[in-house]
């Protein structure tokens, strides 16, 4: 196992008081795996990503859990050592490509730097590697665009750069939150491929986190659906997206108007996601929930349908696998 | 409806719009859809008044809606339009009430009264899905989902024909978006609507057209019903475009 | 499964359980250093309001037998050179220089945002033109330019205001201004545009009311400065005249006698140090109340 997220529960101190955004999230991602986690937004997804390389913002606590990278927890370590494995171990590319660059620096000598900082290579060598690295991302041109400035390039490039620089380790692990939500599907299309490859290729694995159903479809290979703070469903990708069984997840994949009849009205889920301060303790879907019944102001347990899928909730029926002798809740 | 004729926008030196015509029947949803830069919000801010043709003609009705530089509607309200982000559409320092009944200021004294009246407004709340209580609100306090809703009442407080929607769904989430999206259906269906729907989802226009047209760099491509062109794609660009969309079907090859 | 297609929402699960005043107070509390500075602010208006109650001295009575007495039990700042009490000299002059104070910004701060919102607005060609305008007028030091005003216009605490309110009107034209510049970009602006109302409405429900939140900060912020610009156009001569309580006229006239009398002009610098300090304090503070995307 690569990376095991571990019960990890993180609360925000706020105004409210204190909120959970993280209920016992566990996630663990294996070598080469692309791992998706889906939720709307306040589901926790970017939280989680930003808890494993330790950037929360200073009023989040970690309340309980791990982080087990390579076995070691990396919420033990002190900033050295995470300044040590950011980057080098786990890369990250998020949703605006502008945060990643520096905008007064070419691209060329920002990805030079950066390969010096993981390896022992002169200048000059590391101005080649960067040109590599650049038509690793297929970028057209790599010279060219090593000489520009980021606001020279469109939106989908910087975010190859972004890419490029998250690549140049390269890392075990890339945390992908939101990479493509603010291109264009043609060029989303094109940047997912490129992630494919490049995991393909250096065997890096992928922490893939978006609101996109659709866009996990044929990405990702398992697959955490998020809502409010807690994973709700879990399982290989075409098993929760075709064989959905939370109530959530169920409503959420209804309520895409992908392929439904146009005359027909779409399903929806009713009301909204609570305030995080009114936080029921059962089941976190409880108030919008179709199926509820009094057991779900419980807890709801982990259900099993096949060996890697499962949803937390009453109403599911085990089918399969037993969970006690499993690691992976 | 709406007949649009060789339509041309141009910034500085920039053509964001070129030479693009289509007509809008009575009753349908047309779709529009681009990516960045297609300028499909533009055509949209030029039918609405707020951008002025370089060139081109829109008729509404068959009456012209840019005179020279000057925008002339048949009557004021007749027109309305819905943002993409309901964060900003909704001024922070109004409440509700004020917000609702701000496009009827610029409408007749009698007309104002007469659907200015708090029954009215009520009524107008609960048709989108909200109520009376919320009109002393602020916009703050609702959620993304709601503010839309909000947003649709003032569009549809001037009994309009014609609806543009400009991204009406796009910073939502999707479970929200699934009841805006049947909220401007079901608001069509009871009120006889038009709808000009600008998007770049491919799975929305689907669902919510009758006709789209495809714009790419300013140009409009192709032209369909919604039906054939998603079967049957002409142009490359919109094989390409309708070949890009990530889908819940299994789909081997997407990013191999 | 989901059969429901209402599209009722069912709950409003809103950040209304809060009460405003509740998150306002939250953030205030957020910063110790305006609770200190609120709390000189509120002494002063205690002290300005009460000041006939806490003193039996009248502030310009004079009365040759006590002049210069050094601070005692009875007058505890002491008294000056005709014999009047310094301590309530000072608590009348916080009417005056509080009052005076608040109404030159707030008359300056409402006709700066309004002009600024109109260039803001409006932009092209008038908009530039008022901003070449306020340009000329911000390249003078602000005390110059008002000390030049004032006597010109003639020595006079009215004058005296008038030219403060001239002197602070370029800074809240500019604040308002680029303020404006963002607002009129938001879809709400677009919105009423669409619905065909005119551009006077806009700029009155829609520009005016969401630039006023910077200039509120500034207007505290310059609270401080205004009534040491008042006190130094009192100390120079040309604002208050004797025998007002004022402040800098009281500095002005102490000031000669202070290598024998150190009391009387060192109070009334105390007072407008004070009352500055306070400003400026409580003027922070409301920048970060104001600022809508500070939640935390």
């Amino acid at each position: 196992m690569l990376l095991e997220i571990k019960e990890l529960s993180v609360s925000f101190e706020s105004i409210y008081g204190k909120s959970h955004v993280l209920d016992h999230v566990s996630i663990n991602i294996k070598k080469g795996e692309i791992i998706g986690v889906v939720g709307e937004s306040g589901s926790g997804k970017s939280v989680t990503a930003l808890a494993i390389i330790r950037l929360l913002h200073k009023n989040a606590s970690i309340d309980s859990g791990e982080i087990l990278y390579e076995n070691e927890n990396l919420l033990t370590k002190d900033e050295k050592e995470i300044q040590a494995i950011r980057g080098k171990k786990i890369g990250m590319v998020f949703q605006e490509p502008m945060t990643a660059l520096n905008p007064t620096m070419k691209i060329g000598k920002q990805l030079a730097n950066v390969i010096r900082k993981h390896r022992e290579v002169s200048k000059k060598e590391a101005h080649e590697l960067a040109i590599e690295t650049l038509k690793d991302v297929k970028i057209k041109d790599a010279e060219k665009v090593s000489e520009k400035y980021p606001f020279q390039l469109s939106g989908g490039m910087r975010q190859r750069v972004v890419i490029a620089l998250a690549m140049a380790a390269p890392p075990d692990l890339l945390i992908a939150d939101e990479p493509t939500t603010a291109l264009d599907v043609t060029v989303q299309n094109e940047i997912l491929k490129l992630m494919k490859s490049l995991s393909e290729k250096k065997g890096t694995s992928i922490l893939f986190i978006t609101h996109d159903l659709a866009v996990v479809g044929n990405f990702c290979d398992r697959v955490y659906v998020m809502y409010q703070g807690k994973i709700v469903e879990s399982g290989k990708t075409a098993d929760v997206l075709h064989k959905p069984e939370h109530p959530y997840t169920r409503a959420l994949i209804e309520s895409l108007p992908e392929g439904k009849n146009p005359d027909e009205p779409l399903k929806v889920i009713d009301g909204e996601p609570f305030v995080l301060n009114s936080r029921p303790t059962g089941c976190v879907f409880i108030a919008r929930c179709p199926l509820k019944t009094e057991q779900c102001s419980n807890v709801p347990p982990v259900r099993w349908r096949g060996t890697d899928h499962w949803a937390a909730c009453w109403e599911v029926e085990e089918n399969a696998g037993n969970p006690l002798a499993r690691k992976e809740i | 409806m709406l007949e649009i004729h060789s339509l041309v926008k141009r910034f500085d030196d920039i053509e964001a719009v070129k030479n693009v015509s289509f007509q809008v029947k009575k009753g349908e949803t047309y779709g529009l859809v681009g990516e960045s830069g297609s300028g499909k919000s533009t055509i949209g801010n030029m039918i609405i008044g707020l951008l002025q043709p370089t060139s081109g003609d829109i008729l509404m009705e068959g009456k012209h809606l840019w005179d020279k530089s000057s925008y002339k509607r048949m009557k004021n309200g007749e027109i309305q339009i819905v943002f993409q982000d309901p964060q900003s559409s909704l001024d922070p320092r109004m409440t509700i009430r004020s917000i609702l009944l701000e496009p009827l200021r610029a409408l007749p004294l009698k007309e104002r009264r007469e659907k200015g009246k708090k029954s009215n407004l009520g009524k107008l709340l609960r048709t989108v899905g909200m109520n009376e209580s919320h009109l002393d609100r602020h916009p703050h306090e609702f959620s993304g989902g709601q503010r839309q809703r909000i947003a649709i009442a003032r569009a549809i407080i001037t009994d309009p024909v014609f609806i543009i929607l400009d991204e009406p769904t796009s910073a939502l989430d999707v479970s929200v978006q699934a009841q805006i999206l049947n909220l401007l259906k079901k608001l069509q269906k009871e009120r006889g609507l038009t709808y000009l729907f600008i998007s770049h989802d491919m799975s929305v226009i689907q669902y919510m057209c009758d006709r789209v047209g495809v714009l790419y760099h300013g140009e409009l491509v192709e032209e369909n019903k919604t039906s054939k062109l998603f079967s049957s794609p002409q142009k490359d660009y919109t094989k390409k475009l309708l070949s890009s969309l990530p889908t819940l079907f299994e789909k081997e090859d997407q990013y191999a | 499964m989901n059969t429901q297609t209402e599209t009722q929402p069912q709950t409003l699960t809103t950040t209304q359980t809060l009460s405003k005043q509740k998150i306002l107070w939250y953030r205030f509390k957020q910063n110790p250093l305006t609770l200190v500075g609120t709390g000189i602010l509120l002494m002063f208006i205690v002290l300005a309001i009460f000041a006939p109650l806490l003193t039996p001295y009248d502030p310009e009575m004079v009365n040759m037998s006590e002049r210069f007495e050094p601070p005692s039990s009875a007058h505890w700042f002491g008294t000056d050179e005709v014999g009047r009490d310094i301590l309530t000299r000072i608590l009348y002059g916080a009417r005056l220089s509080l009052g005076i104070g608040i109404t030159v910004v707030v008359i300056a701060g409402l006709i700066g945002s309004v002009i600024g919102a109109i260039a803001g607005y409006l932009g092209k060609a008038f908009g530039q033109f008022i901003m070449r305008m306020m340009d000329i007028m911000l390249a003078f030091p602000p005390l110059v330019l008002a000390m030049a005003l004032t006597a010109a216009l003639g020595p006079s605490l009215i004058n005296a205001m008038l030219a403060i309110v001239i002197v602070k009107i370029p800074v809240y034209v500019r604040l308002a201004r680029s303020e404006a510049l963002v607002v009129r970009e938001q879809l709400f602006v677009k919105a009423a545009e669409t619905f065909g109302l005119s551009k006077v409405w806009i700029i009155a429900r829609h520009i005016v009311p969401n630039v006023i939140s910077p200039i509120i900060v500034q207007v505290t912020i310059d609270l401080g400065e205004a009534i040491l610009l008042i006190a130094t156009l009192g100390f120079l001569g040309l604002g208050a005249q004797p025998p007002m309580p004022e402040w800098g006229a009281m500095i002005s006239t102490g000031w000669e006698f202070f290598l024998d009398q150190w009391w009387y002009p060192t109070f009334p610098g105390i007072a407008i140090f004070l009352a500055t300090l306070s400003f400026n304090l409580l003027g922070d503070g409301l920048r970060d109340l104001l600022d809508p995307k500070s939640t935390r």
